[in-house]
């Protein structure tokens, strides 16, 4: 429901006639966990030497009339919240809603929402987007980054500590590590190829799943590729659909 | 109900080669009669009736079918992976087995089956189908590949599109119809001797051999008449071309159809 919406908010746009664009910088201090909750707009992160968590943010606006683009500008904003140490940052809007009819959802008016954060090396994330690529550079925490319609390209400054989860739809999943890894990748694409240039030994099949439905008894046996890099570790799962997957090695 | 499912995990190399998946489905009441459903897209199924009572499945990455030999942009000095699992659905209700391969793969599938086990499969691309020593109404269908049954006995019902059919029966089940066709190959099938059936052949561009004692029936040639006069269409007569005659006495129907290929009916020594 929410995609259809997003379509239609698309066509609304290609229409606008109305246009509105707005920066802003702000800082967090103290934080060691990221969570950014996007929908329509890119996502880059940047990982540094400092403490805070610097954010850059670009809203821009097309309605079709002044009257909308008030609206917009009213009911479409960005929620920052920060406790113990984690921010929180949500791009709220009526488009959250699901409760909405169709007629209704003539908001007359398009947000985009780009984001440029700039975080401590080692904290954990949890970024996502629906219509966006995304970038995440010089990291090395855990976490995971998402995306619809877009595809997320991940840099490692140092090998991840913990489990890391990139997903996407339509786009590739492109992720370099440091040479020395330790890790098992699990990868699954539809429409594409998986390649890397790490030396792996392939992990044993997962077990089928096995369920009980209505009298019916169903295994399924799981197509993800799952490869042991170096002596194994932490799980890093990699996933798209219609697109490619590479695992590099970076020097 | 317990079951035991045994689930042997083939950690071989994932790089070159696709070793596949292994997974068991016993059947709820083994006592009764036992079905197992198939359908593939890319690649096709090879089946063997075995002492048992479950059935076995097994994957092997298929030649053939949707190969990606491009290498995308990116991807230079990178090796490719490939999953050793194919994403197998395998369904087991009322004594039916149900297999349901990846559209987006070719994948053969290998299945053990208890001797006397009723066959529904069918593929469409990539591989040929491959019965040995199963016993039951076979009903096999696949579009752009062969068709070989071996000591089978029971019926058999086996078509295909573009590939060639094959079929050897120790025995058959009396009063069931058969059925064999083709559109591009030949028709090949061995039957005991003994075999009472009322035979109807149709080679559009071969021949028809037997070995049988064959009693044509005099007026084999069947007319149909279409008359569209009345709301102002053609009246067009069809005359069928088949060749329809009976072996020992006659029988149920066996139907023999290919359009380019030839008909081969032997008797089994």
């Amino acid at each position: 429901m929410r995609h259809a919406a997003l379509l239609l908010l698309c066509v609304v746009a290609a229409y606008g006639e109305v246009q509105d664009r707005s920066t802003e910088t702000r800082t967090f201090a103290g934080v060691h966990s990221v969570v950014l909750d996007n929908v329509s707009g890119t996502v880059d992160v940047t990982g540094y030497s400092g403490r805070d968590v610097v954010v850059e943010i670009e809203k821009r606006i097309s309605a079709e009339s002044q009257d909308r683009l008030e609206a917009a500008r009213k009911e479409v904003k960005l929620e920052a919240t920060e406790s113990d140490g984690q921010l929180k940052l949500l791009v709220d809007g009526p488009f959250r809603c699901n409760c909405n009819s169709w007629g209704e959802r003539r908001s007359g008016y398009h947000v985009t929402y780009d984001f440029k954060l700039r975080i401590p090396a080692d904290a954990s994330f949890d970024v996502r987007t629906v219509n966006g690529g995304m970038t995440l550079a010089g990291i090395a925490g855990a976490g995971r980054a998402s995306t619809v319609n877009g595809g997320v390209r991940v840099v490692y400054a140092k090998n991840p500590p913990g489990a890391v989860t990139v997903e996407t739809i339509n786009g590739d999943v492109d992720v370099t590590l440091r040479r020395g890894l330790s890790a098992d990748l699990r990868m699954k694409t539809m429409n594409g190829g998986m390649y890397t240039d790490f030396d792996v030994t392939p992990l044993p099949a997962e077990p089928p799943v096995q369920e009980r439905r209505n009298g019916k008894f169903i295994l399924r046996t799981q197509d993800a590729a799952r490869v042991r890099a170096g002596a194994g570790g932490p799980e890093l799962s990699f996933k798209t659909l219609n697109g490619n997957i590479f695992v590099r090695s970076g020097n | 109900m317990k079951f035991l499912i045994t689930m042997l995990a083939i950690g071989a190399v994932a790089l070159a080669q696709d070793t596949g998946d292994r997974i068991s489905v016993p059947f709820s009441d083994p006592s009764r009669p036992k079905t197992v459903r198939g359908s593939l897209i890319n690649g096709c199924f090879a089946v063997e009736g075995y002492d048992g009572n479950e059935v076995q499945v097994e994957t092997r990455g298929g030649e053939g079918g949707p190969q990606r030999t491009r290498v995308p942009r990116g991807a230079e000095g990178l090796k490719r992976l490939e999953s050793t699992s194919f994403g197998l659905t395998v369904e087991e209700e009322n004594n039916t087995v149900r297999i349901h391969g990846p559209a987006s793969r070719t994948v053969h599938v290998v299945l053990r089956v208890p001797r006397s086990t009723t066959l529904k499969l069918e593929c469409t691309n990539s591989g040929d189908m491959e019965v040995t020593g199963v016993s039951g109404d076979l009903e096999l269908n696949n579009l752009n590949g062969g068709i070989t049954a071996t000591n089978v006995s029971g019926s058999v019902l086996a078509h295909s599109l573009n590939g060639k059919v094959r079929a050897i029966l120790d025995r058959v089940t009396p009063d069931k119809p058969m059925s064999f066709s083709t559109l591009n190959g030949d028709i090949d099938v061995t039957i005991p001797a003994d075999t009472k059936a009322t035979l109807k052949m149709k080679s559009d561009n071969g021949e028809i051999f037997t070995d049988f004692e064959v009693r044509l029936s005099p007026n084999s040639a069947k007319t149909t008449v279409e008359d569209g006069r009345g709301s102002g269409g053609k009246y067009k007569v069809k005359v069928d071309k088949s060749t329809v005659g009976t072996i020992n006495g006659g029988g149920p129907e066996m139907t023999f159809k290919t359009l380019n290929g030839s008909i081969f009916l032997r008797q089994k020594k």
